[in-house]
């Protein structure tokens, strides 16, 4: 998943006008050696190549050189089809027993990114994520000729920085996971600063954690409440599924889904050290709704808003509605409604998993087909 | 042609017997990866992707050990590129008389038609234990994963209520290298006294209670078979220990000389299961120490040593190392639960001790 800073007229692809030598001091306190990945529960690629993984076991992100900088500037599509059958080959087992936890694509290279691991995808109910599943323990790299390799992690060039107030292991949450599973929900990386979601061992236990790359000082946090619209009150427990770093009106926002699915801003000024912060809730796209991911694409030069979801398996925003919603929905839902709020058109897709923009023209979907199939498929933004 | 291991202990496919005289070590382990090829089968069909895995290459053999271990119930299917091999190799074609390519299948046992793991042993075996236990040993009959190891495991109390955080949880467990024996802290910290943990929670265990260990059944071993039932193992606390264990203190019988009659060393406590394997040695004067087979009496309360060769009259030494612990952790050198400003400033601790034995 892959949420790069994204304003008004200033799409993704941004990061190739990064001069060279940002890519040695962004790596500057980088160390070749084993990078202590103890699960890869979220991937998030920032510039130069650098992949950020959220470890929700051992209560880290890391940042690793992927040395993969080789710009394609292709507008062409993908597709592999029975993506799991054939990670079933790579890892010795077959279909059912492959579980992809996240997909990142590298904007420079196009080298698609998935987090894997071998367990019984088929224990994952309609609720069950990857992540409560079992914990990714390999890191494979595609490329657009359809090729894997493993990305080694016992000898590659790192840093790693410590996410505080981690949850702990030991308390289930609504969908009989462990609630660990769940301390690194997301990452986005914008303007320097990398925006980790999650649960923290607070009161208030949802949280927004900022820690600045190049990692120096320890990450700051903040909690985040939500006004649930279905649910007719305040929450501070549940975490937010997936963000997105946001301009809007000239102002830096994160955007966050939770599910059930408020959708929500947060401005980033607010994000203070340990602050409670009561996020601005602009709609709610239904019950019953799991949001995945979220990205932002253009399209004949006018930006939009993509999210995945369980239900409505993808949905597109157009951030001009957003400023609608100043202040927020307040109300619990009256009988008979079901999705409040900003407008959002539901696209005719199913099954759609994890997301990313693959190039200028395509987006890329890991996409449960009719044939039962898990497909990685390209679709173009025009015909979003 | 193609031999298998077919243990997932060993988890690798071995490939030997070449044709020829085939060496294997002609080629580099990145030119195997290219000519010998491992694919899983999925109800009969043939996987199109390569296993990933690492190739090791000997005079004879070529090892590949896939990146994640072979699964019970499958079969694998090895191909074997000898035309390119032999090109690769040679520098000319294969000879006719050769196979083009050797393809076999390997077929894995279900792990049905084996018997679940299970917990052999947890020392210490006694059925009581002092207050400030240190640590205890579960001993499996297979090598078992080694994720989530609390959440397997925890001990109750007599009104079945499991108790708050009794171990230090260490993320991947203390496993010895056949990954059949772990080794459980109680937290150190709620019982040195003073300690934060300590003083907020109090120590884990209460004398004078009894409390159960209970290991899941759900712990999968190494291929991801369960336990068929639960462990319970019921231990009643006593007082906590804080004495040191005194060697002045122990019971040994020398054996008789001309006999290979064992050593026997009997204690007036049980001692730690693993430092009684390591702690205790015997050599006669200043040679070598002797092979022989040591044994445990019931509760770790005694030691038997048999030597290989027979005693011979004259002095022999029993070496003890001073690391040779309680249950409760304390030393020949210190108690565990120690105010190490107020302990008197004594010589160096002694690494070990020498008993002499006098065999007639």
């Amino acid at each position: 998943m892959k949420k790069l800073f994204t304003s008004l007229g200033l799409v993704s692809l941004s990061l190739c006008l990064f001069a060279h030598n940002d890519y040695a001091n962004l790596t500057k306190d980088f160390r070749r050696g084993k990078a202590e990945v103890k699960s890869m529960s979220v991937l998030q690629f920032g510039p130069e190549g650098i992949l950020f993984i959220g470890d929700s076991k051992s209560g880290k992100v890391f940042a690793l050189d992927t040395e993969d900088r080789k710009l394609n500037d292709s507008k062409e599509g993908f597709e592999l089809v029975d993506v799991e059958g054939k990670l079933a080959g790579l890892l010795g087992t077959d279909a059912k027993g492959i579980i992809i936890h996240d997909v990142a694509v590298n904007p420079i290279s196009q080298n698609i990114y998935l987090a894997v691991s071998r367990a019984d995808a088929l224990k994952q109910g309609f609720w069950k994520l990857p992540n409560d599943i079992t914990y990714a323990n390999i890191l494979l790299r595609l490329t657009p000729d359809g090729k894997f390799e493993e990305v080694g992690l016992d000898n590659i060039k790192h840093d790693a920085a410590e996410v505080p107030a981690m949850i702990k292991e030991g308390s289930e949450n609504w969908r009989k996971s462990d609630k660990r599973t769940e301390a690194i929900t997301d990452l986005a990386f914008a303007d320097g600063k990398l925006y980790i979601a999650g649960l923290s061992n607070e009161e208030f236990a949802s949280a927004v954690r900022v820690l600045s790359f190049p990692f120096g000082k320890e990450a700051q946090y903040s909690t985040i409440e939500v006004w649930h619209v279905a649910h007719g009150k305040s929450e501070t427990e549940a975490p937010i599924r997936t963000l997105l770093p946001y301009q809007l009106e000239g102002q830096p926002y994160l955007l966050a889904a939770y599910t059930c699915t408020p959708f929500v801003s947060i401005p980033v000024a607010d994000l203070k050290p340990g602050k409670h912060v009561k996020s601005t809730t602009l709609g709610e796209f239904g019950f019953g709704n799991m949001p995945i991911d979220i990205i932002s694409f253009q399209k004949e030069g006018k930006d939009y808003i993509l999210m995945s979801n369980t239900s409505k398996a993808m949905i597109r925003i157009d951030p001009m509605d957003i400023a609608k919603y100043k202040t927020g929905l307040t109300e619990p839902l009256k009988e008979g409604e079901y999705a409040v709020g900003l407008e959002h058109a539901v696209l005719s897709k199913i099954g759609i998993t994890q997301i990313d923009n693959l190039n200028a023209d395509n987006v890329l979907l890991l996409q449960r087909m009719p044939n039962g199939y898990l497909n990685l498929n390209s679709y173009p933004t025009k015909w979003l | 042609m193609i031999t298998d291991l077919a243990d997932p202990a060993i988890g690798q496919i071995q490939v030997s017997n070449w044709p020829g005289a085939f060496p294997s070590s002609g080629l580099s382990e990145n030119s195997w990866r290219l000519f010998l090829k491992v694919y899983p089968m999925d109800r009969g069909m043939v996987n199109s992707m390569a296993m990933l895995g690492t190739y090791v290459v000997d005079s004879l053999n070529v090892f590949f050990k896939p990146r994640f271990p072979l699964q019970h119930g499958r079969t694998y299917q090895v191909e074997l590129d000898l035309t390119n091999a032999y090109v690769k190799l040679y520098g000319k074609d294969l000879p006719d008389s050769w196979p083009a390519q050797l393809v076999k299948k390997i077929n894995l046992p279900a792990a049905e038609t084996i018997t679940p793991p299970e917990v052999l042993m947890v020392y210490p075996s006694s059925d009581s234990i002092p207050a400030n236990q240190l640590k205890f040993y579960l001993v499996f009959s297979r090598p078992m994963r080694q994720v989530d190891i609390y959440n397997h495991i925890r001990i109750l109390d007599q009104k079945g209520k499991a108790i708050a955080a009794p171990f230090l949880e260490l993320e991947e467990g203390l496993w010895d290298p056949s990954g059949q024996r772990l080794t459980i802290w109680f937290d150190p910290g709620r019982i040195k006294t003073g300690l934060q943990p300590n003083l907020k929670m109090g120590p884990p265990l209460t004398s004078g209670l009894q409390y159960t260990l209970v290991v899941d059944k759900d712990w999968e071993d190494m291929n991801g078979q369960p336990m068929a039932n639960n462990f319970e193992k019921t231990w009643t606390i006593t007082e906590a220990d804080r004495q040191q264990p005194n060697p002045t203190d122990w019971k040994i019988t020398p054996p008789l000389a001309a006999s290979d009659s064992p050593l026997k060393i009997e204690f007036p406590e049980s001692l730690d299961f693993a430092m009684l394997h390591s702690s205790l040695a015997v050599r006669r004067d200043s040679g070598p120490f002797l092979n022989g087979t040591t044994s445990f009496g019931p509760r770790e309360c005694s030691w038997q040593f048999t030597p290989h060769e027979n005693w011979l009259p004259g002095t022999y030494f029993l070496r003890i190392s001073t690391d040779l612990e309680d249950l409760a952790g304390n030393n020949l050198n210190r108690l565990f639960d120690t105010n190490l400003e107020i302990q008197k400033k004594a010589t160096l601790p002694q690494t070990f001790i020498e008993i002499p034995l006098l065999i007639k």
